[in-house]
């Protein structure tokens, strides 16, 4: 009796053993969010924000522990709900501007946020100004031009 | 006008040589603190001798300090260790400790073994202090002064250079 | 001894090029000609002292001779013979040996690509080459001497080449790079001999044209293989970085895109001649300024050379001297020429000066942006910004699109003036064809449409349809589409590169997908309809590491596809790196990063689809082969 009791045991073990092979388990998100849109602005953000220790990298690229720390932080802002200006505030006041790979928009960074535009259309102003010069000294070389013929051809009348 | 413009690029590439040439003279290699000129954060850790003590900003009272960031895992903090110690010997002054990111038995077995020149150290284990406190690494080394106001971070080891060339000068 | 034959071979080198650097010059102003026929002999021998001086630090690598320093610094016995090769390059001071190298080779080319180099301005040409190679060589001597040797104790072996660095791309990344940089010297060689012999016409720009096609090539190469290497390498599934280094190459590759564009105009017009030899000079000026920056301190990078302020001064000195001398020149030169051809602003040298106007604009505010942070520094007093790709992707995106419609209309215009504007109506038509194409077959692969993408499908349909649709649909008769391509064979090449690249950058912009998890053994996870599975862990040995594996299968649909990624351990320095499991497929690469084993047997992975990326790489290198042909055939016609 208690062969047979042990055998259906083992028996049952077995399948139960090969049934859960059949359902893989599923892997576990590091960074698991509810909502696809906070999870595109999060790593949005990650690519955003500098590696302070990484001579040149962003969060998303490092794995340095000061990186892995701050997306953790960063990981709960958001899912905290805080807004990207909230979480920027949070890390610029510990770690300043530095951190930010979008340099602010502010007096001291206009030159950089809108000084390739005004070069552009400053050259453009050049380059027009150069050409109206320019015709208009064609247009003077061929009035000139159109004197002496006419001159030339009253003389040899 | 038409000189102008070709002397132009001249001019502009005289004053990008005086930029590049600065450019060299830095010194600095650091990510310079934020925290400057004002008070230590708000925390609320464990102490590392005592899990049961609970520390928070006001524990760290006894102005100027200095607060230093270490780890058994940080090479670099027991190059500077040494002169922690000598520091506390000779200036008096109170050293508190951020034990980063770490084992607490080890940390307290290497206090142990190379002696201990913190009043205490928090135990910061998720680093939260840390990056409150805008640290990227270990060591870092701060200056609170006389007012409680954070007057310097140092990144890197603690030295008799950089005591004297960055630390003294607050203490006045 | 080889090490000491090296070293003296580059002092012969130096010496060499201080004679053809200065001789020349005094000739032409003295009026007094010796044998002119030195100068080529004279460029021969300069490429036989610095490839035999080359030659003699690859035997060190080779043979492990550890006693020179440099050799037991970035080599090691471990380390498999390729990568010793390499390794030659693979820092400071070797990779400037390379560098005139490049050089020496470019005198070499330009001496054999004309029957007659004894007038003047081939003889001041290679007069400023030699400058050039020499100013290389005493900065080489003088601060980073290859040669150096550590005696009388030396290592018994070396630290290590970079583990990251060990890969084939990394092989021959850094030699199409220089090319790339250093053959910029030779337009830039040629301008200054075109104005100082005052022979600034369309002889010069049409002799420029070729060498300036080809510099830009090799550093399409190099940047387009940086990139690869950075993707695969790097291991977060980026391709472009806006890193210094990074736009320490792109600012000259954009400069000098504008120097061969506007030479076709000074050439065929007669105008442009000032912008032209401005473009001569700013391009080298900003392979210049590219070394200086990466090899000086001044900006730290992800791979930023030994880090040096005495370097840097050095540098600064070259720049200095042959910039500053330059733009003196450029400054005192007078260009009233008689006839002055006019332009309408429907014409096709406006169109080109546009696209001058956009390019060095772009390269100034990218250079700009690079040391804005050190500028900025300075200015506040101590303030710390940072610049980076959120700033660089927003900046280049209306000069991309100015470009690009530059690009797709460019063929269309007439010199003078345009006449004809129906080719508009045709081209819309066009444009709107190919985007309903593409982004059909985009939906159909991703389920999505995007607005940023939908940019880049504009400007791929419109460039497409500009340079080979409308071709192929109007002229009918094969023999004129014969005609057209073989004229325009090597410009079409290159702009429908960077129409791939563009929808390249654009699709893997918008509809990559990526997860960072947990896997243990047996378990997989659903990205976007890709099944991962993590298979097993297996243990592989190389020649100098050991490393990790892990086995992955992908499913999608119906099809299965493994792949593995591993994490490595060199063992002579033990450094770590990870190789990045990839799969690559016309439409997609499936990217798989391993990441840390966190407890037992479960790791950490980064998983990544990336769509159309390697659309990038075919489109760098399409514009790479455009740039080539058209070089090639200028060359050709020359000799």
């Amino acid at each position: 009796m208690k062969t047979v009791i042990f055998s259906i045991i083992l028996l049952l073990s077995q399948v139960i053993a090969s049934l859960e092979a059949e359902n893989l388990e599923v892997g576990k998100e590091l960074y698991p969010f509810e909502s696809h849109d906070s999870e595109v602005r999060f790593n949005r953000l990650l690519e955003d924000y500098r590696c302070p220790k990484c001579q040149s990298s962003n969060l998303a690229g490092s794995n340095a522990p000061i990186a892995m720390d701050l997306k953790l932080e960063i990981y709960r802002l958001v899912r905290a709900g805080k807004k990207d200006s909230e979480i920027t505030e949070f890390l610029t006041q510990r770690y300043g501007d530095f951190i930010l790979y979008k340099p602010p928009f502010q007096s001291s960074t206009y030159v950089l946020w809108i000084g390739p535009f005004v070069l552009l259309f400053l050259a453009m102003l050049l380059v027009l100004a150069f050409k109206r010069n320019q015709q208009n000294k064609g247009a003077d070389r061929n009035i000139a031009e159109l004197k002496r013929q006419l001159e030339f051809d009253q003389s040899n009348k | 006008m038409k000189k102008f413009v070709h002397i132009a690029p001249l001019v502009i590439f005289m004053f990008l040589i005086l930029a590049l040439f600065s450019f060299l003279q830095r010194d600095n290699n650091q990510l310079n603190s934020v925290l400057i000129d004002k008070n230590f954060p708000e925390f609320n850790l464990t102490k590392l001798e005592n899990k049961n003590v609970v520390l928070t900003k006001g524990d760290i009272s006894n102005f100027p300090a200095i607060v230093n960031v270490w780890a058994t895992w940080c090479i670099t903090c027991r190059i500077e260790h040494p002169f922690l110690l000598e520091l506390k010997q000779e200036s008096k002054i109170n050293i508190y400790g951020l034990n980063y990111k770490d084992n607490r038995q080890k940390a307290l077995n290497l206090l142990e073994r190379d002696g201990n020149p913190f009043e205490f150290s928090i135990f910061d284990k998720e680093g939260s202090l840390a990056i409150d406190l805008g640290v990227y690494g270990a060591p870092e080394t701060f200056l609170i002064n006389a007012d409680g106001i954070i007057k310097t971070r140092h990144v890197g080891a603690l030295t008799p250079e950089v005591w004297d060339k960055k630390f003294v000068i607050h203490l006045k | 001894m080889i090490p000491e034959i090296g070293h003296l071979l580059l002092i012969g080198a130096l010496t060499v090029t201080f004679i053809g650097g200065c001789l020349p010059f005094y000739e032409f102003v003295s009026k007094k000609y010796y044998s002119q026929s030195y100068i080529r002999p004279f460029s021969i021998l300069t490429t036989f002292l610095v490839t035999g001086s080359f030659i003699c630090l690859i035997y060190s690598f080779l043979v492990d001779d550890f006693s020179v320093a440099y050799v037991a610094t970035n080599s090691n016995t471990l380390l498999p013979d390729y990568y010793k090769f390499a390794a030659t390059w693979g820092a400071h001071e070797g990779s400037l040996v390379l560098w005139i190298l490049c050089l020496s080779l470019w005198l070499v080319g330009y001496m054999f690509s004309k029957n007659n180099v004894n007038d003047s301005f081939s003889s001041i040409t290679s007069a400023v080459m030699n400058q050039i190679i020499f100013a290389f060589i005493l900065f080489t001597l003088f601060t980073s001497n290859p040669f150096e040797r550590l005696l009388p104790f030396s290592p018994l072996e070396g630290g290590d080449l970079n583990p990251s660095l060990q890969d084939f791309a990394f092989t021959i990344h850094p030699p199409l790079l220089y090319m790339g940089y250093s053959g910029l010297a030779l337009p830039f060689s040629l301008a200054i001999a075109a104005m100082i012999t005052k022979n600034i016409d369309s002889l010069w720009a049409s002799s420029s044209r070729p060498w300036s096609l080809l510099s830009c090539a090799f550093l399409t190469l190099g940047i387009g293989l940086g990139s690869w290497w950075a993707y695969y390498e790097l291991g977060w599934g980026g391709w472009w970085f806006w890193d210094p280094v990074e736009n320490a190459a792109f600012v000259p590759w954009l400069i000098s895109i504008a120097l061969f564009h506007s030479l076709i105009v000074t050439e065929r017009r007669g105008v442009f001649k000032n912008w032209s030899l401005l473009l001569s000079i700013l391009s080298f000026g900003a392979s210049l300024l590219g070394t200086f920056l990466v090899r000086s301190g001044a900006l730290t990078s992800v791979h930023a050379f030994a880090l040096d302020p005495e370097r840097g001064l050095f540098i600064l000195g070259i720049f200095t001297y042959f910039i500053f001398g330059a733009l003196l020149i450029y400054s005192l030169k007078n260009t009233k020429t008689q006839s002055e051809s006019t332009y309408s602003l429907t014409s096709v040298e406006f169109g080109f000066l546009l696209n001058n106007l956009l390019l060095v604009v772009l390269a100034i505010s990218i250079m700009f942006g690079t040391i804005f942070p050190l500028l900025y520094e300075a200015y506040t007093n101590g303030d710390q910004v940072s610049v980076g790709p959120p700033y660089f992707n927003v900046l280049i995106l209306p000069f991309a699109i100015g470009l690009g419609f530059l690009q797709g209309i460019g063929l269309f215009l007439g010199w003078s003036g345009t006449k004809d504007f129906s080719f508009l109506n045709r081209l819309v038509i066009e444009t709107l064809t190919v985007l309903i194409v593409i982004n059909t077959l985009l939906y159909f692969l991703f389920g999505s449409f995007s607005t940023w993408s939908l940019i880049a499908c504009l400007l791929f349909a419109w460039i497409v349809s500009g340079n080979i649709l409308d071709v192929v649909i109007n002229k009918r008769s094969l023999n004129k589409i014969r005609s057209f391509l073989s004229i325009r064979l090597g410009a079409i090449f290159a702009h429908l590169g960077i129409a791939f690249l563009v929808l390249g950058i654009g699709v893997v912009s918008t509809y990559s997908s990526e997860k960072e998890l947990l896997l243990s053994v047996g378990e997989s996870y659903d990205l976007d309809g890709y099944v991962f599975e993590f298979e097993n862990m297996s243990v592989k040995r190389g020649p100098n590491y050991i490393a990790e594996v892990a086995n992955l299968d992908i499913k999608e649909n119906r099809k299965t596809i493994s792949l593995s990624s591993e994490n490595r351990n060199y063992l002579s320095a033990n450094q770590e790196t990870t190789e990045v499991g990839i799969v690559a497929h016309f439409f997609k690469d499936y990217y798989v990063a391993l990441g840390e084993n966190v407890q037992g047997d479960t790791w950490s992975f980064r998983l990544q689809v990336k769509p159309f990326v390697r659309w990038i790489w075919f489109g760098a290198l399409l514009v790479a082969i455009g740039t080539f042909i058209s070089s090639i055939k200028l060359l050709r016609k020359e000799t």
